[in-house]
This record gives structure tokens, C-alpha cells and sequence, in this order.
């Protein structure tokens, strides 16, 4: 196990070290740059601010500075907004987290029970019910969903405000949506998961040995059921945390989401960088979490390191 | 079978529960009662730059800035310069200089008087390479503007060459090269304010203890001297001695005073420089007539070799003085009819030099920032909420009708309109209302019952397709594009009341002026068209006509490019604009229609990434799109029609044209503002035949503000002053 | 197919043709096609179609005349729905059709091959995980000024196989000890057959109910580039460029969503109750039910 986390640290830092270089020539790369708008300024005076912020520097120089500074951790400042990259994670990541949290909270537990409920009582009036329920989660797009919410729940009904979240009811909502893809693929695959494992010979077994049904389903078959669920949420919760762009932008939640569609259109190389680093750190942490996991799930797993 | 009829039962419910409209009330959504009739809150559309005048340009951040930092004048409620700071102010007949008087009751929010020397320091900070304020061409009218921008004009500490100490003189190479050169090698200039210093440098307020030091440079470290105290367009000396303000590269950067005497060590005291006198109508303080300052421009100045010991940058190099702590004078090269016009910009509102120089970038945040206006900044937090509250040290109290005020900062049309719907935000900022709304709002869709806290009003801005002459260089082509638009429809697919006119410079409809302007702009109250009040009563602007919708014209300007082109003639169009604003996708769309319809042509779309866009259209990698401009004064000449000169950065037709640059010369040495404008008439009027834009219509400003709001005025350029808004909690029996 | 009697393929067809749910949405989801591509030449004998602009009748809510109702430039939302299909299922199963061969194979050998294969494979994956697909479809759009409809299959595809390869991966994994594969190892039976013609048909459950979840997700994918602008051209409209016009007017003009969306939410709901009936039909573990 040991061995398996050192290896993954490693190859952690190898991964940040790619992403940092090819986010870097790649936003480099794109037209345009951090200073440009429609009222463009003389020649003089943007000579000026690129200097301060060493944009006239030689490409190779400004890839060392920002290697130097990805190493560090340090990530340095925007370009726009005054700020030290670390310093806006620290100020954004904390709602991002919440509303994924709670979106994830939601998905997981709602989406498990549908799913294995669904598998339970497989080809009956219930399973079909149960997933078309899940289907509808995932066939109506958070672009859809968020504003029809609104819709009805806030402008109507005046339940919660429609924007801007500042406590728990304002997040109600933007949870819902960002939640409802989430949970609607986690039941589907829950309930797929199941059903495979319930035709294995060890389930048979279970069976056969006269544990009920209810039994043989939540404690056997789940165990191996729940794999495809958690190769799933692992990123999925990554995706989550790091925002969800649409949904933050509906209910105009100050997370990180905005930051990696705004970074790119600022051409705001810093921030983009240090969140890519960021989230890709986290990726490879959560995605060490979920191999953890597949061992102590399935001990057949182990062997495969 | 009856698991497939509930997707369908579901959708049937869908339907049902989405199919409901707006309540049909009088107020678009709910009116909440007043809580506390001092308190505004607000949605503004985004999250504003920042908060420091030299580091903010968007439309999002000026009016919040106003209401933080007072300046020489403020926007009146409506959108006019009026008296602030300066209780009068001088022009000089050439319209060279203004002379601004200024009252002793303004103090900055930490108690310390605001000065004249306030002011001038403020412009030189605009302008210094160190502060790279993206509105630093603001400030391009004024004496030594180009120079400085550049570090390149200089004071001669001693007499060399027949010059005479104190001359402002202009770097025209060093170390044997000329300046033209060196920017091919892309060589630096060396700074001749590089010092050094053989013991630490305590960095301090003006005549402050070494113990009220807040950095400390070590020693032998450079620093920039930035100006020295006692000079003309800088603070005065504390005592006998003469202190200088330097710049720390520490990190963010760090500016500080100290005694002059401690900087003794020059590390580019030996370059070689060569230099000559500016031109005497860049010299601050030189009065001459127009044609002695043209016979000088066009003299041979001599050039001297000095050595850069010899040399100084400091702010008197420009055309900005403070002779006293009530007088501040400014000076534009040219005769500059606009300088009251653009007076209350942030160019001119002065920041506390006590803050910037803790904390060059970071000085505007809460905890940090001093302030000088009628609020004070108290709380931020990024696109989420700024909190501003009364500035107890406003010197003008009688005109703060606010006691706090929130802005929220949304950037989604949508979540702004919602916010406001459901009570949450009192008023929005203008036009940031989703356009297909508009409809509603305006009761195009409710049988024309608009709803009566809804308002359209004027902008000053213009909304236009811009042509690529390099590749469509057929006059005629251009003109069969613009003949072929019927601009009357724009409001119709817009719904925005939008002004659709085919004339350049934006203004008010005439119809709507008031009597006293209609005189000042020479119209008739049914002249179809536009006019820019520039003042009340006095002074308009009417743009020429532009190349209205006319079918005909069209075919036959369209048949001579054909002609005249050969080959070259375009078998389509290809029409780019930018993504983010579903009013630029609907225009796409009716000029893709029109231009079919009326010519014939096909018409590709594109739409591309904003930065993408800027950056194509700047390299001429585009056939047609579109583009607008909003002003930030009542001035044609500096706002609207500068920007298609030749070399204006803003060209992006790439347009240029003898006749109308020769107009506009003429019409920039003109001391007359009547003569001025009827020159400038001219030269729009040949633009506008030339077709290398075409105007589609004048934008307006779409206000929602609930009934009990009361001062929230709407101007022309949407600078509200919003510290003078009050709610009205007895609103309903006042009706 | 040219398969023998008692191919697993052709048991499956039966079992799926049993399936009646997934038969009436296999029905649906034919319709779908049909309304999409047959439905605008229909409506063009009634004389509507995506592109006419009628600026003074605006945007109007569903009538006989326009059964789907208006935008707000007067354009049949009906037609447009049915072009915006078109385009939106040609880029959902043309991109996932990509991210399918490309994950599948990636996550099988990765799987298969363990050891330091599987490992610099599967960091790979994560490596391009790390790149929000934003990024990468805004910087590969305006640097290479892809705009075409190909570009977009090619893009989509490309970035949606990551999860494909991982749950690929994880299913292979549980397989590769199983006996059946233990015994064809053992007859000597070469790698890359025991992968692709006994763990990978074996994996295909999974392999497919991934698929199918992915398919919504690519036309999510391909409804956040329309969000952004980078979507399909206008005046061509997909699903997405006009939930993106809708989302923004649901409060005014609630039958500018309600159309595409309904019809969208359909499609992905026939494609998911077709991949269970698939799942159900091909999975050999699941055959003794």
C-alpha cells in the first residue's frame, strides 16, 4: 500500500509538471493577451504594462518564472484582479467546496438508493419508475434545469432567492441542479453494478445459503456493485469541487468555476495555470482515494499493483 | 404498456408547470416594503476591475470609483461636468490651459486636507511607466504627454551645449544610437533616476521621523526617483531640505519619501545621452500663438550630448502645475476645446499617495483605502458584494442622501433581472437586463403596457459594422453594404428602443431635445436624426446624415463594385462578431438577412472568443463585424471621431484618408468651438460617405428601479451619482 | 452480421426485441430521427423552415401556424428544433462513436497489460483530466481556427473518452482474474484475444451503460460550447445553441426552452432506455435471468 502511494505521489508530480507546461504554451499560444480590449491604448502605454507585468519578456524566460513558481507553490498574482492566485483559491475554493459537497452528498446517497432499489426490484414497475426519475436528472441539462428552478421555486413560489447564495437556503437550489446529472448517473451505474454482481457465483452462494434478498443485495452485491460508482465519483467529485461553470454562473455563486472559463478569456496565464495545478493536485489525490478504496472493496484489486 | 407514457406524462407536467407567464402587474416583480430609506442596494453588471482611477477603464467600476473619489468636477445628475473641488476654473482663450480654483473644505478620509498638490500628483501618477494605467491616453492632450509615456523627456540639471539648467529637453539617442534604433533592437532606455544609496533607505511620508518608516530599502539597493519635493508640479519640501519620493521593486512595489541628500550613488550618472529641447508648444508654462509654435515645430533643434548625471525625470516635464495648495493648472499642447468636458474622469480624481505608496496595487481594498469623496469603501468581496457607507469627512454632506450603500456584482443578466424580480436589489444597473426581456419590459409583448418601473433612455454610445478596407478597398461595395440596412427594424429585433440611425457620432433623438438645445444645434423639433448636447443651451453637435436604407442605392452601388472590382468582387461575406452578448448574435442575424434579401449576398457568420475577436479584427483578419463605442464625454472630436485617424490603435477598418485627416488637423488647431465643430462636421461627413463603418444604431440604457427609489438619475453616459439616491418608504400614498 | 447460429449477438437481439420497453423507446428514438431529418422537408411543403426572419412577429408562443411557436426573430421554432437535432445527434454519436474506440481500447490494455503499462496509461489519463475541456476546446478553436462541424466530432470525441477508458479499466480488472479468463490464459491463448474476445465482450455491460451515460454528457458538452459560443455556426442552430438562447428566456418566452428541451430530454431518454434493453441483451452474465 505503501508502495502504491509513493508510486502515485510521484507520478503526481509528474502529471502537475505536464499539465503546468502545456497549459502554459497552450493559453500562450491562443490570440490574444491579458490587455487587450476594444478601446486599445497606444503603443507607448501598453509597452508600459506589459512591462510590469513581464509580458515583453522572451517566451522561454516566462516559462521559467512560472515553473519556478509552480514548484514553489506560489502560483504568483493575476493579471486582472490584484490578487495572488492562492490568495483567490482561498477566497472562492471555500463556496465551490460547499455547493459541490453538498451537490455530491446529495448524488451519492439519492442516486445509491435509486439505483440499487432499482436493482432489487429489477424489471418490476418500481425499478422502471426509479429510473426514469434518474433519467430525467440526466436528460435535462443544468442550463435547463437551473433556470426553470428559479423559475418556479424562486421568482414563483419564493422559497429561495433566486442569486447569490449566502447561506444555506440560497445553496438549496444551485445543489439541486448541479447535483441531478450526478445522482441520475450514479443510480444508473449503481443499479447496472448491482445487477452484474447479483449473477456471480459468490452472490449465488449468499443466496443459497438463505440470506433474503434484501440481505444478498445491500450487503453482497452492493460491495461489488458500487466499483463503476466509485471510479465515477471520483472525478466526478474533482469536477464538482473545482465548480461547476454553468450552475455558479446561474445562480452567481463567487466559486472557482467562473475562474477557468475566465481565466481563459482574460488570457489571465497565472490564474489559469494555478488552477489547472490546483485541481489536478486534487484529481490525483482523490483518484489515490478511490484505488485505496477499490482495495479495501475488493481485495481481488489488490494483486493488480 | 405503461412505462413509456410516463416520459411523456413527465413532459406533459413539464410543459404544463413552464407554460405559466409573468404575473401581469403594474411593477416587474415584487415590491418589498422600505427597511431603511438610506440604504441603496444595488446590482451592478460584474465584478468592476478595481477600485483605483488609474487601474479601472470599464463602465462597471467608474461610477463606484465617482462615488469614492472626488475630483476637480463631478458628473451632474445629468452627465454634465459641475463644480466639486474646484469652485471655478479659468480657460484660456487658445484653449490651452485651464486654470481650476479650488475650496479649502476637502479632506481626504484619514483627515489630511486635499490639496492642488493632491491633483497633480495624481495626473503624473496616470502617466508614469511604473503605474501602466490602461487610461493613461486620457491624459494624451497635455504638454509632454508622448514623451513621458515613453521616460524620454527630461529636466537638464546643468547647462550644457547652450541649453540652460532647468530646460525640458527630449532623449534622441545614447550611447551612440539613436531612440529609432535602440526600438528596433528593442533595447531599454536607462532610467537616469536609477539611484543608490550608501546607508538604508527609511521609506516615509513626506517629512516623516526615520522611525515612521514603513520599508526599509537596504543599502546599495536600487530605487527609481519618482520627483523631487519643492519642485513646480510637485509637493512642497517639509523644511530646508529637499526630500524625494522613490520607487522600492519589492515585490508589489513600495513607494516612499526621503531626504534627497541620501541618494548618492548614480548608476547611470555616465551613459552618454544626446538631447534636444522639446518643441516650445510641449513646454509647460510657454505661451505663444498658434503659428510661433508652428514656425517652432518646424525649426531644427540642436542636439547636445550630456551625460545621464545630467539628466532628471520629474512630473514639471508635463503640462501640470500646482502653484499653490488651492490652484491647479493644466496645459494641453493643442488647442483642446474638451479639457472641462473630460475633467471629472478618473484621470483627474486624485488618489492618496499616502496609501499608494504602502501598497502600490493593493491600496484600494477595505481596511487600506483612504478615500476623498461623499462614500467610503467598508467591505468587498470579489463578484459578490461591495459595501460602501457615508464618508464622514465628505466635505459636501448636504449632498449625501445615502448612508450605505451595496453593490452587488452580477455578471449574469439573467441572475440581475431575477435578483430585481424578486425584491433583492432595489435597482440594476442600467442595461444589464437580458435582451429577450425586453420585449416584456418595454410591453411590445403586453399590449404596449410597459411596465411603469421600467425606463429607456439615451446613450451615449454607437453601435456600428466595421469594414476591412484593405481587402474591401471598393468605395462602392462598402456603401452598397450600408444603403442596404434598414435600420428602422433595429429596435423591432432589439427591442430596446434602440435609436436606429445610420449617422456616426451618437447623441440624443432631436425629438426629444429640450427647447433651449434645439436653438444651440439649429434644428427644426421634426429634423430626423441625432444631436450631442456638448453644453446646455449653447453648444451641439449634429452629426451629417448617415447612408440611410435605400434598396435602390444599394443595387446601384453594389453593381459598380461589381464593375470596378472585376474578379476581386467578393462571391460572399463573411460577418464576425463576438460571442457573450445575445444582442450581437440577433444583429449578426438581421444583417446576414438584410444583405441577402436587399443585395443578394451570402452572408457566413462567425462568432468568436471576445480576446480572439479583438485580436483579429486588429490584424485585419476579418471581412466585416461589429464593434460599438461608448463615450465618456459630450466631446465628438475626442471620443468619437479620433479613433478612425490613421494611426489610432482603434483603426481597425484600417482606414485612411488624406482629405479626412487633413480636416481633422485643421480642425485641431482651431481656438473657435463653432468654427471647431462645423470643421469636424466635415470630416465626419467624409467618413461617413467613405462607408469604412457603418452605424447601425445609437445605443440607449435600460433602467429597472423599483417605485420607492428616488435621485436615482440617468444620464446620458449611465455616471449616476449614486450617493445622492434616497427610497422613499411612503412611496405608495405619493403616487 | 455474419455470425454463426448461437452467437451472443444474435441471442441478444432476440432478448432485446422481448425487451418491449426498449423497443417502444428504440421506436421513439426512430422518430426522433425521422422528425429531424424527414421533418424539415414536411414542414417545407407548409412553407416553414429555420432561416426566414420575420422581425414584426417576433417571438410568439405555439399556434397552428408555428406549432413549436417562435424566437424572437420570428423564426419556426419547429424547424429549427428539427435542423438543431440533426446536428446535435450527428455530434452526440459521431463524438461518442470516437471516445468509444479510443477508451475502450486505452482502458482495456491499460487493465490488461497492469504493471508500469497500466501506470504511465493511466496517468496519462489523469494528466488529461487535469485540462478542463474549456480549455482545451477554446485555445485548440481560436489557435487552429477550427470552426467546422468535423472539428467539433473530432474535439468532443477526444476529450470524452477519459472516463470510457477508466470504467473500461475497472471492469476489465475485476475480469482479468476470473476463471473463464484464468482458463483461456492457461490454454495458451494469445493477450490481445483473451482481451478483446473474452474480457472485453464480458465487459460490455458496463462498457455499454457508459456509453450510453456518455452520450447525454457529449451533448451536454456540446450545449456548454454553444454556451460559450463555440458551438455550431449561426444561423445553424443545435440543441444546445437554442437551450442556450432559451435558458436566458425561459421567464418571458418559456416555449424557447420547452421545445428543444423536450425534445432533447426525450432523445437522451430513449438512448438510455435502449442502452439498459442493450445491456440486458448483450451481457452474457445476466443471460440465466
Amino acid at each position: 500500500m505503501l508502495r502504491l502511494i509513493l508510486g502515485r505521489l510521484i507520478g503526481g508530480v509528474f502529471v502537475l509538471f505536464v499539465v503546468a507546461t502545456v497549459s502554459f504554451f497552450l493559453l500562450h499560444a491562443a490570440k490574444g493577451g491579458p490587455f487587450d480590449s476594444d478601446r486599445a491604448v497606444p503603443e507607448a502605454v501598453q509597452r508600459n504594462i506589459e512591462e510590469r507585468y513581464h509580458l515583453n519578456d522572451p517566451l522561454w524566460k516566462q516559462y521559467v518564472t512560472h515553473m519556478e513558481r509552480v514548484a514553489t507553490l506560489d502560483f504568483g498574482h493575476s493579471m486582472k484582479r490584484q490578487k495572488s492566485v492562492k490568495e483567490m483559491i482561498a477566497e472562492h475554493g471555500p463556496k465551490s467546496l460547499r455547493l459541490g459537497l453538498m451537490a455530491m452528498v446529495f448524488a451519492a446517497i439519492f442516486g445509491t438508493a435509486l439505483g440499487v432499489t432499482a436493482a432489487a426490484r429489477r424489471n418490476t414497475w418500481v425499478d422502471y419508475t426509479l429510473m426514469v426519475i434518474a433519467l430525467l436528472g440526466i436528460s435535462i441539462p443544468s442550463l435547463v434545469l437551473g433556470p426553470m428552478f428559479i423559475r418556479w421555486f424562486s421568482l414563483g413560489l419564493g422559497w429561495f432567492p433566486p442569486a447569490r447564495a449566502e447561506d444555506f437556503s440560497g445553496y438549496v437550489l444551485p445543489a439541486l441542479v448541479l447535483g441531478m446529472i450526478y445522482a441520475g448517473t450514479v443510480a444508473r451505474l449503481a443499479r447496472a453494478g448491482v445487477l452484474d454482481t447479483l449473477s456471480q457465483d459468490y452472490v449465488r452462494t449468499a443466496r443459497a445459503k438463505g440470506l433474503t434478498e434484501r440481505v444478498v443485495v445491500w450487503k453482497h452485491a452492493l460491495r461489488l456493485g458500487i466499483i463503476p460508482v466509485i471510479t465515477y465519483l471520483g472525478p466526478a467529485t474533482a469536477a464538482l469541487i473545482s465548480g461547476s461553470f454553468v450552475v455558479e454562473k446561474i445562480f452567481q455563486i463567487p466559486g472557482l468555476g467562473f475562474y477557468f472559463v475566465g481565466s481563459v478569456s482574460d488570457r489571465d496565464y497565472p490564474v489559469l495555470t494555478g488552477l489547472l495545478v490546483f485541481y489536478v493536485a486534487f484529481l490525483v489525490l482523490l483518484n489515490l482515494v478511490v484505488d485505496i478504496l477499490y482495495g479495501v472493496i475488493d481485495p481481488r484489486t489488490r494483486g493488480a499493483r | 404498456m405503461r412505462h413509456p407514457g410516463m416520459p411523456i406524462a413527465a413532459t406533459a407536467t413539464a410543459l404544463a408547470l413552464a407554460g405559466c407567464s409573468l404575473p401581469d402587474g403594474e411593477y416587474f416583480g415584487r415590491v418589498p416594503a422600505v427597511r431603511d430609506p438610506k440604504h441603496l442596494r444595488y446590482c451592478n453588471n460584474g465584478q468592476p476591475e478595481g477600485l483605483d482611477p488609474a487601474q479601472i477603464s470599464s463602465t462597471t467600476a467608474t461610477p463606484l470609483a465617482h462615488a469614492l473619489f472626488d475630483g476637480l468636477t463631478r458628473y451632474g445628475n445629468d452627465g454634465l461636468p459641475e463644480a466639486s473641488l474646484a469652485t471655478s476654473w479659468d480657460v484660456a482663450p487658445d484653449l490651452r490651459r485651464v486654470t481650476f480654483h479650488l475650496h479649502d473644505k476637502a479632506r481626504w478620509s484619514n483627515g489630511r486636507s486635499l490639496t492642488a498638490h493632491d491633483i497633480a500628483y495624481h495626473a503624473a501618477r496616470m502617466l508614469h511607466p511604473l503605474t501602466a494605467s490602461p487610461s493613461a491616453d486620457g491624459l494624451d492632450w497635455i504638454k509632454g504627454y508622448d514623451l513621458f509615456i515613453e521616460g524620454r523627456n527630461k529636466v537638464l540639471l546643468a547647462e550644457a551645449g547652450g541649453l540652460p539648467a532647468g530646460t525640458i529637453v527630449e532623449i534622441t539617442g545614447w550611447a551612440g544610437v539613436s531612440v529609432a534604433d535602440h526600438k528596433t533592437a528593442k533595447d531599454r532606455l536607462p532610467d537616469t533616476n536609477l539611484r543608490t544609496a550608501s546607508r538604508p533607505l527609511a521609506l516615509r511620508d513626506l517629512g516623516a521621523a526615520p522611525a515612521a518608516a514603513y520599508a526599509t530599502v537596504p543599502r546599495g539597493t536600487q530605487v527609481v526617483l519618482i520627483e523631487l519635493s519643492g519642485r513646480p508640479a510637485s509637493a512642497p519640501s517639509p523644511g530646508a531640505e529637499t526630500w524625494a519620493y522613490v520607487h522600492w521593486n519589492r515585490g508589489d512595489g513600495v513607494f516612499g519619501w526621503v531626504p534627497a541628500a541620501e541618494l548618492d550613488g548614480q548608476p547611470t550618472g555616465d551613459v552618454a545621452f544626446r538631447v534636444r529641447r522639446v518643441p516650445k508648444q510641449q513646454q509647460p508654462g510657454v505661451d505663444l500663438t498658434l503659428d510661433e509654435l508652428a514656425a517652432d515645430n518646424a525649426a531644427v533643434r540642436a542636439e547636445v550630448d550630456v551625460r545621464g548625471k545630467d539628466l532628471l525625470g520629474l512630473p514639471e516635464v508635463l503640462g501640470i502645475r500646482a502653484p499653490d495648495a488651492r490652484t491647479f493648472v493644466i496645459e494641453a499642447g493643442d488647442p483642446t476645446p474638451y479639457m472641462i468636458s473630460m475633467s471629472p474622469s478618473r484621470v483627474l480624481r486624485p488618489t492618496p499617495r499616502e496609501a499608494v505608496s504602502r501598497s502600490p496595487r493593493r491600496w484600494a481594498e477595505p481596511g487600506r483605502i483612504v478615500t476623498s469623496g461623499p462614500l467610503h469603501l467598508v467591505a468587498a468581496a470579489e463578484r459578490d458584494y461591495i459595501e460602501m457607507v457615508r464618508s464622514p469627512t465628505y466635505w459636501d454632506q448636504a449632498d449625501v442622501k445615502l448612508d450605505r450603500l451595496t453593490v452587488y456584482s452580477i455578471d449574469d443578466q439573467a441572475a440581475s433581472a431575477n435578483l430585481y424580480y424578486t425584491g433583492d436589489c432595489d435597482a440594476i444597473r442600467g442595461s444589464n437586463v437580458p435582451t429577450s426581456y425586453l420585449p416584456v419590459l418595454s410591453g411590445d409583448k403586453r399590449g404596449g403596457r410597459p411596465y411603469a418601473d421600467f425606463t429607456v433612455a439615451p446613450y451615449l454610445g454607437v453601435y456600428f459594422i466595421i469594414v476591412n478596407t484593405k481587402q474591401f478597398d471598393n468605395v462602392h461595395l462598402r456603401r452598397a453594404l450600408a444603403f442596404s440596412l434598414d435600420r428602422s427594424l433595429i429596435p423591432r429585433v432589439l427591442h430596446g428602443g434602440e435609436i436606429g440611425v445610420a449617422s456616426y457620432t451618437p447623441g440624443t433623438p432631436i425629438a426629444d431635445l429640450l427647447e433651449e438645445d434645439l436653438a444651440a444645434c439649429g434644428v427644426a423639433r421634426d429634423t430626423p436624426g441625432v444631436a450631442m448636447v456638448i453644453e446646455r443651451g449653447k453648444l451641439c453637435y449634429v452629426p451629417p446624415p448617415g447612408l440611410e436604407f435605400d434598396p435602390v442605392r444599394a443595387k446601384q452601388e453594389l453593381e459598380l463594385a461589381r464593375q470596378e472590382m472585376g474578379p476581386r468582387f467578393p462571391k460572399s461575406v463573411l460577418y464576425k462578431f463576438n460571442t457573450g452578448v445575445e444582442g450581437h448574435k440577433l444583429v449578426a442575424e438581421y444583417v446576414q438577412a438584410q444583405w441577402k434579401n436587399v443585395l443578394g449576398i451570402d452572408v457566413g457568420l462567425e462568432s468568436q472568443e471576445w480576446k480572439v475577436y479583438l485580436s483579429d479584427t486588429r490584424k485585419l483578419q476579418y471581412q466585416t463585424g461589429r464593434m460599438g463605442w461608448i463615450g465618456t464625454a459630450a466631446d465628438p472630436e475626442s471620443e468619437f471621431l479620433r479613433i478612425f485617424r490613421c494611426s489610432s490603435p482603434n483603426n481597425r477598418p484600417a482606414w485612411c484618408n488624406p482629405k479626412y485627416e487633413a480636416l481633422m488637423d485643421e480642425a485641431a488647431t482651431m481656438t473657435d468651438r463653432k468654427a471647431r465643430l462645423a470643421k469636424l462636421r466635415e470630416a465626419e461627413a467624409v467618413f461617413i460617405e467613405e462607408a469604412p463603418v457603418i452605424p447601425l444604431y445609437n445605443y440607449t440604457q435600460k433602467h429597472l428601479q423599483k417605485p420607492y427609489v428616488r435621485d436615482l438619475h440617468i444620464n446620458f453616459i449611465d455616471q449616476p451619482p449614486l450617493w445622492r439616491v434616497w427610497l422613499d418608504p411612503d412611496w405608495k400614498r405619493k403616487k | 452480421m455474419a455470425e454463426r447460429p448461437h452467437s451472443p449477438w444474435r441471442d441478444a437481439w432476440r432478448r432485446l426485441r422481448k425487451n418491449r420497453i426498449a423497443v417502444a423507446m428504440g421506436v421513439i428514438f426512430l422518430s426522433i430521427l425521422a422528425f429531424c431529418w424527414l421533418g424539415p422537408i414536411v414542414a417545407g411543403w407548409f412553407g416553414l423552415d429555420a432561416t426566414t426572419i420575420d422581425i414584426a412577429l417576433g417571438a410568439t408562443p405555439p399556434s397552428l401556424d408555428h406549432p413549436f411557436g417562435t424566437d424572437l426573430l420570428g423564426r419556426d421554432m419547429l424547424v429549427r428544433v428539427m435542423i438543431g437535432g440533426r446536428i446535435a445527434i450527428l455530434v452526440a454519436f459521431v463524438a461518442t462513436s470516437v471516445a468509444l474506440v479510443i477508451g475502450v481500447t486505452w482502458g482495456a490494455i491499460a487493465a490488461y497489460a497492469g504493471g508500469n503499462v497500466d501506470y504511465v496509461m493511466m496517468r496519462i489519463v489523469d494528466a488529461l483530466y487535469g485540462f478542463p475541456t474549456v480549455v482545451f476546446v477554446i485555445v485548440v478553436m481560436s489557435v487552429f481556427e477550427l470552426r467546422s462541424l468535423v472539428a467539433l466530432f473530432a474535439l468532443i470525441g477526444s476529450i470524452s473518452w477519459l472516463n470510457m477508458a477508466r470504467q473500461t479499466r475497472g471492469q476489465v480488472m475485476s475480469l482479468r482474474h476470473r476463471e473463464f479468463v484464468e482458463a483461456a490464459r492457461a490454454t495458451g491463448v494469445a493477450p490481445a484475444r483473451v482481451l478483446f474476445r473474452h474480457i472485453v465482450p464480458n465487459a460490455m455491460g458496463v462498457i455499454i451503460v457508459a456509453a450510453t451515460a456518455g452520450l447525454p454528457s457529449v451533448m451536454l458538452t456540446e450545449a456548454f460550447l454553444s454556451f460559450l459560443g463555440l458551438g455550431v455556426q449561426a444561423p445553424l442552430a443545435s440543441w444546445g445553441t437554442l437551450l442556450t438562447e432559451g435558458s436566458s428566456q425561459i421567464s418571458v418566452y418559456s416555449w424557447v426552452l420547452i421545445g428543444p428541451g423536450v425534445v432533447m430530454g426525450l432523445t437522451i431518454m430513449a438512448l438510455n432506455f435502449l442502452g439498459d434493453g442493450l445491456r440486458d441483451a448483450l451481457d452474457p452474465q445476466t443471460r440465466k435471468d
